[in-house]
């Protein structure tokens, strides 16, 4: 068990080396998506000021410098899953309706990680630079400390984000062994990211419990972020969150394990 | 004990009845009817260590089916499916170690990446020692001349190159069964030929068991002692080729060419040939003989003509291999 835990680390290393290896064979394309990538955030990083600038309202108690915080604190997990995620996203298509999972299923390797190891999307990562500037910002006016033991808390916590969101999609796409649809669930899941921007307190009860409980999107940016806003209301939670996040990704993992056992290929 | 074993292995795939329109697409959210289609239907075989068997069948046979759920991509809906001691589909991780596998329509490298990073990483997957690796990439590279396509990306190779390199690929680790779907699909005759002489020798030479399905029956002629034919999910033949040949005999015949012109009907009433027996008068120097391998031995009608008649040339006709299968094909249908 320990053996095949440090194989797949191992191989995640060598996958991730083919997947630069491949990108470098279309240079362009990968200086294009860099370029078109930041230019995107550039315009995210516009509209942001457009939004908030002009007002200085509280919603729900919430300052505007407080909301700011956790928009830009969700823009790093929510960037990571996109890095290392996005394959979930082709599980419906690409390997279920196509057939590709043939061959994943003919390796000695975990099925979920060869899938989410044949994509990776780098570009991704560039987005945390707007994350960045946003919570520097927001620090500043908000006279926010930030020590060593905080960075480490926070580099935590975005990974924490990242695993949420994992299980949660990595469920939502092995429904499509069930059920085998071209993008299903997943359209209408991502629209939910959205309500993790926000103070989950905004929202009405059933929104607030299913943000809390069933997809737990409110664990990824805004109860982290209260620990950082020196808020003390949500303490419990965010001890919650490294739990929340293990809890995600392992039923994730349970239900694509069942999915698998669904896969019933292609003609020839 | 068999190497491979199959005992009444069926597999059922339910197909849901789609209705049409959008309102057909809101009862089928709720409701959905299905039809059961049995694609693999109470099959048993066993294969031994060192076989080389052809599988074969007409499209929607089951074929793949089949493969499929020995390669453990599918799990049967019932029966006993046992290689090697390990049951494909629960014991994927020990399993997969110890087969390879080639889809013809379908590479297994990596699209975008030269061949070599592609063998490289598989050398990490199934950790193959070093030395190891080395020696057999070496002997595979010049058993089948890969050395001049190795640092090429596999989408730029022609489809006979990527199919040597995915047969490479499936053999690094040693495998001791070795699966190939239509490994030689759309492929030259040299590229065929290439193919065919390589297994026979890693079949001969490091004793691995090949299964392979084909739509090519002259392969199979070529390379498989034993043949196993599908159709309609049940095997309709396990055997040799030449036992095939026996039990389905078809007419065989032979003409004859002749020295000098013929009277036909007077022939025919001089060689009094039982009724099974069909003559045929081609042309003015040419007669031809149909009969079964029951009726008489070629010698036998030979040796009756030449007795008669002043003969040039003698050709006999067996039937094809092809003219056999496709006549199990017809039979089963009607």
């Amino acid at each position: 068990m320990i053996r095949r835990f440090f194989l797949h680390l191992d191989l995640a290393f060598a996958y991730l080396a083919q997947f630069m290896k491949t990108r470098m064979e279309y240079k362009a394309d990968l200086i294009l998506g860099l370029v078109t990538g930041l230019l995107f955030q550039l315009i995210t990083l516009v509209f942001i000021d457009v939004l908030f600038a002009k007002q200085s309202i509280t919603i729900n108690f919430w300052t505007k410098e407080q909301i700011l915080f956790i928009y830009g604190f969700s823009i790093f997990p929510l960037n990571l899953f996109f890095a290392f995620f996005p394959n979930l996203y082709n599980v419906g298509s690409l390997y279920i309706i196509e057939g590709n999972f043939d061959r994943i299923l003919l390796r000695p390797l975990n099925s979920l990680f060869q899938v989410l190891m044949e994509k990776v999307d780098i570009e991704s990562l560039i987005g945390m630079f707007v994350g960045g500037a946003i919570i520097c910002y927001a620090s500043g006016e908000l006279q926010l400390e930030w020590t060593i033991l905080r960075l480490i808390i926070f580099l935590l916590m975005i990974v924490c984000g990242m695993f949420i969101y994992g299980g949660v999609f990595t469920a939502v796409a092995a429904f499509s062994f069930w059920w085998p649809d071209r993008v299903g669930l997943m359209a209408p899941l991502f629209n939910m990211i959205t309500f993790g921007k926000y103070p989950v307190t905004i929202y009405n009860r059933l929104l607030q419990y299913i943000l809390m409980w069933i997809i737990p999107f409110a664990f990824v940016a805004f109860f982290p972020s209260t620990y950082f806003l020196n808020s003390t209301e949500f303490r419990n939670y965010v001890v919650l969150i490294p739990i929340v996040a293990l809890g995600s990704m392992t039923v994730g993992m349970i239900i694509w394990n069942l999915g698998t056992h669904h896969y019933e290929s292609t003609g020839s | 004990m068999a190497l491979i074993e199959v005992e009444n292995l069926n597999k059922v795939y339910k197909n849901f009845k789609r209705k049409e329109g959008l309102k057909g697409a809101l009862i089928n959210l709720f409701y959905r009817e299905h039809d059961e289609i049995r694609a693999v239907d109470d099959i048993s075989f066993s294969i031994n260590s060192g076989e080389l068997v052809g599988y074969i069948g007409p499209n929607g046979a089951g074929k793949s089916t089949t493969i499929k759920m020995l390669t453990g991509i599918l799990i049967p809906t019932s029966g006993r499916l046992v290689v090697n001691n390990l049951i494909p589909y629960k014991q994927r991780y020990d399993y997969t170690k110890q087969i390879g596998v080639v889809f013809g329509q379908r590479t297994q490298l990596w699209w975008d990446i030269p061949v070599i990073e592609s063998f490289k990483l598989l050398r990490k997957i199934y950790q193959i020692p070093k030395d190891i690796y080395d020696d057999r990439l070496s002997k595979f590279k010049d058993l089948l001349d890969l050395d001049p396509i190795l640092n090429i990306p596999v989408r730029k190779l022609s489809l006979g190159q990527r199919m040597r390199c995915d047969l490479v690929a499936s053999l690094l680790h040693n495998p001791s069964v070795l699966f190939l779907d239509e490994p030689t699909i759309g492929l030259d005759i040299i590229g065929k030929l290439s193919i065919r002489q390589f297994l026979e020798k890693i079949n001969r030479e490091l004793g691995i068991t090949i299964i392979l399905t084909t739509h090519d029956l002259k392969e199979i002629e070529a390379l498989c002692k034993r043949l196993i034919t599908i159709d309609h999910g049940k095997i309709l033949y396990d055997g040799d080729i030449d036992g095939l040949r026996n039990r389905y005999t078809l007419d065989r015949s032979i003409t004859f060419q002749l020295l000098e012109n013929f009277d036909f009907d007077n022939l025919k009433e001089k060689l009094n040939f039982n009724s099974d027996v069909k003559l045929e008068k081609l042309d003015q120097l040419r007669l031809k003989i149909n009969f079964s391998n029951e009726s008489l031995n070629p010698a036998k009608i030979i040796e009756n003509v030449i007795k008669e008649i002043e003969v040039n040339d003698i050709a006999i006709e067996e039937p094809s291999i092809e003219e056999i299968v496709g006549r199990i094909y017809s039979e089963r249908k009607s």
